[in-house]
């Protein structure tokens, strides 16, 4: 009981560190994602200091004028989701992880990227997002069948921590592509028009707000993608885990930046591909165990 | 069986509750000081009747399987006003439950109970009095065959949208809502049988927790977000425990494994389909009205841990755990652990660090800068702003540009020998080769790596 508290202190610091690390790392992410592929046609980008500029804008707006209260909700969910998925620990409480790492569980968070989505663009996205959900469901059923006992993302590092080369590295890789073949979320200008078309959001502020909303439920996205494909990197400490981050953040971007060039939407079949391959190693694995 | 009786009570408890809230037996309490319509207090007396029946229909479940039989028919009869229940089919179904209680008459039972359940001049709060009537005379017949009484629930159902009624929408929702608890239920008879107690443990949480968020749902219209799939809401628990329950089945035993997956996307398919379709009726997440969402939120988070309570003392092992552990995990049933009302407070605390800040927030005026009233300095500096963009350098020279025109072009070639490659092939689908190739690339890799 005496540990108790010095524990609680440690690790709400931790999440505030962890929290000053991912905002620092999300605007070069979106610039990564949104930005710098127009370097790669040989076109002008925009400079990486400008998306720190729009995000530094954007939160002193939050300050400023505190945003209303949908989304509001959806902010704090998004914030609490990128604090789940980042999972490493920066100040080494032993080798306990973080408060919100033990709740990174892939189905959880990506409902909760899901179904802040769809609160935010509504309309005509049902396909995609119950496929998502549907290979969000198969992906932590396959990974419970994979290996007995799995405990979310944390539990996937410990056991390939303590099996290298087992086959649950490959089903969270293969539902990883699978995901990275949906991507639910909306785009960018898809959501502008919405939002002005619709009228659902009156003043250009608030229309702004939202946009840079959107933009982290793409971040979360992408995190996701990254934790999925890389679950070594997920529950490491201090620079360790930095470093990870940045590689998981890397890996995501490519997955989608991949899609992208690739001209995901031709690719729906080979999701059923991707799936039943999971399915197979995970039954492979499971019977040689 | 260890908790029954207090399960039964539950149910009963539950019962009452609903009784209370019931917005018809509620008209019927106005009417001893208000006139009300002749049809809104025939309906009331009708509930009134329906829920004393069905209450006293699970007293009696324990001994007289026969009685209590007749008396859930005659609940059905009441609840629905007369105009649900088909008497002349339903006599011999309650004759064969009364003769052979664990055989054909289990299905008989289904068969009567989810049939009339699913009758669209049912209100909710009166499906719900008849889903815990049917949860308290199959438990039984459950805990004995719980593979065979998931099925029959299935089946039944199922035969029961193919006879017409998938016509309205609406039903096959109140079908979702349920057979969820049905086959929980099973879920939790099944791992007792294998000997799994965390499985069972989660497995009955999940089903207490649905019941009382769906008896929550029936009594206050305004709670129906809780049964959303949405995360941190007691819907979403309850299709994640229930998931791992099932998981937690197939991962120990041997003779669940591809059952208890079918089972586990069963169920989520059902909470999904649930969600789907309150979010098509009538979901407003967010409305205004401090009252309600601060209920919305008190419920939504003391519902889970309070289930966890009152199922360990079902359970018997109310000393095993203190009830603060609850607070910050939600076992999933096989070794899967999810810490919510942590979450919950974290949710708490940055919305109010978003949305509530130091500053008033006026969402009804414009915050905008009316750029019509702007006074002569404001003016000239908006110019000085726009010459500056307007002759800002807008070219800037890349070197990445010549490399990456070089590479693209090389890629041609490389592709353009690659398809000429491939032409000399004897194939007629490189891409269904490709993919055989990929698979058994995978297979071997596969095969070294055991």
């Amino acid at each position: 009981m005496n540990l108790l508290i010095p524990n609680f202190v440690y690790g709400l610091l931790d999440n505030i560190c962890q929290l000053g690390v991912l905002l620092l790392m999300v605007p070069m992410v979106l610039w990564l994602k949104e930005d710098a592929p127009s370097l790669f046609v040989g076109r002008i980008s925009a400079p990486l200091w400008g998306s720190y500029q729009r995000f530094v804008a954007f939160w002193w707006s939050v300050i400023r004028m505190p945003l209303p209260r949908g989304d509001g909700v959806v902010l704090a969910l998004v914030v609490l989701g990128l604090l789940t998925l980042s999972g490493f620990t920066l100040l080494g409480v032993g080798s306990e992880a973080s408060f919100t790492a033990m709740l990174a569980d892939p189905l959880f968070v990506g409902c909760l990227l899901l179904s802040c989505s769809a609160w935010v663009f509504p309309v005509g996205r049902l396909a995609r997002y119950g496929s998502a959900f549907f290979i969000l469901c198969l992906t932590e059923i396959l990974l419970v069948l994979a290996e007995p006992g799995v405990n979310g993302l944390l539990g996937v590092h410990h056991l390939l921590l303590a099996a290298p080369g087992s086959s649950l590295a490959g089903t969270s890789i293969c539902c990883a592509l699978a995901l990275a073949i949906t991507n639910p979320m909306p785009d960018k200008y898809m959501v502008a028009d919405y939002l002005v078309d619709q009228h659902v959001v009156l003043f250009r502020m608030r229309r702004d707000q939202r946009q840079v909303i959107v933009s982290l439920l793409h971040v979360g996205w992408l995190l996701l993608l990254g934790d999925l494909f890389l679950p070594v990197l997920v529950g490491l400490n201090g620079i360790a885990g930095v470093l990870g981050l940045v590689i998981r953040f890397g890996a995501g971007v490519a997955l989608a930046l991949g899609g992208q060039f690739m001209g995901r939407h031709r690719y729906g079949r080979s999701m059923a591909l991707l799936m039943g391959l999971a399915a197979l190693m995970a039954l492979a694995g499971r019977f040689a165990a | 069986m260890l908790f029954h009786e207090p399960f039964a009570f539950f149910l009963l408890v539950l019962l009452c509750l609903l009784l209370c809230g019931d917005a018809d037996i509620r008209t019927l309490i106005r009417s001893l000081w208000r006139p009300v319509p002749v049809e809104l207090y025939r309906r009331g007396w009708c509930h009134l009747l329906g829920f004393v029946v069905g209450g006293l229909a699970l007293i009696i479940e324990h001994g007289e399987s026969t009685a209590a039989a007749c008396l859930s028919s005659l609940c059905l009869v009441f609840l629905g006003g007369g105009r649900v229940f088909n008497p002349i089919w339903g006599v011999p179904a309650v004759v064969l439950y009364g003769l052979f209680p664990f055989g054909v008459g289990s299905l008989a039972l289904f068969a009567i109970l989810l049939w009339g359940a699913g009758h669209r001049g049912l209100s909710s709060s009166s499906r719900l009095a008849v889903l815990l009537v049917l949860l308290g005379l199959s438990h039984n017949f459950l805990m004995q065959h719980a593979m065979r009484g998931m099925a029959e629930a299935v089946g039944v159902t199922a035969l029961c949208l193919l006879a017409g009624r998938w016509r309205d929408g609406g039903s096959l929702l109140h079908y979702c809502t349920m057979v969820r608890p049905i086959l929980l239920l099973g879920i939790v008879a099944a791992s007792r049988q294998e000997g799994l107690d965390a499985g069972a443990d989660a497995a009955l949480f999940a089903v207490l927790l649905d019941i009382s968020s769906q008896m929550v749902r029936a009594i206050w219209a305004g709670g129906t977000v809780l049964g959303a799939v949405l995360p941190p809401l007691p819907g979403f628990v309850v299709a994640w425990v229930g998931m791992h329950a099932a998981l937690g089945m197939t991962s120990s035993t041997g003779g669940w494994t591809i059952a208890g997956c079918v089972l586990a996307v069963v169920i989520l398919a059902l909470s999904l389909g649930e969600g789907l379709l309150l979010i098509y009726e009538r979901l407003v997440p967010l409305e205004k009205g401090w009252l309600r969402n601060g209920a919305l939120c008190a419920l939504a988070v003391s519902m889970p841990p309070v289930c966890g309570v009152l199922m360990a003392l079902f359970m018997g092992k109310g000393d095993l755990l203190p009830w603060w552990a609850w607070l910050y995990r939600l076992p999933g049933g096989d070794g899967a652990v999810l810490e919510l009302p942590v979450f919950w407070c974290g949710l708490c605390i940055l919305w109010c660090l978003f949305s509530f800040g130091w500053r008033q927030q006026d969402d009804e005026e414009g915050t905008e800068v009316n750029t019509l009233f702007m006074s002569q300095s404001q003016e000239g500096r908006a110019g000085e702003q726009l010459k500056a963009l307007i002759y800002a350098r807008t070219e800037r020279y890349w070197p990445v540009e010549h490399i990456v025109t070089q590479v693209q072009q090389m890629l041609h070639g490389v592709y353009g020998a690659f398809e000429a490659f491939m032409g000399t092939l004897p194939l007629r689908e490189p891409g269904a080769a490709f993919w055989l190739v990929f698979l058994g690339g995978v297979l071997v890799v596969l095969g070294v790596m055991q």
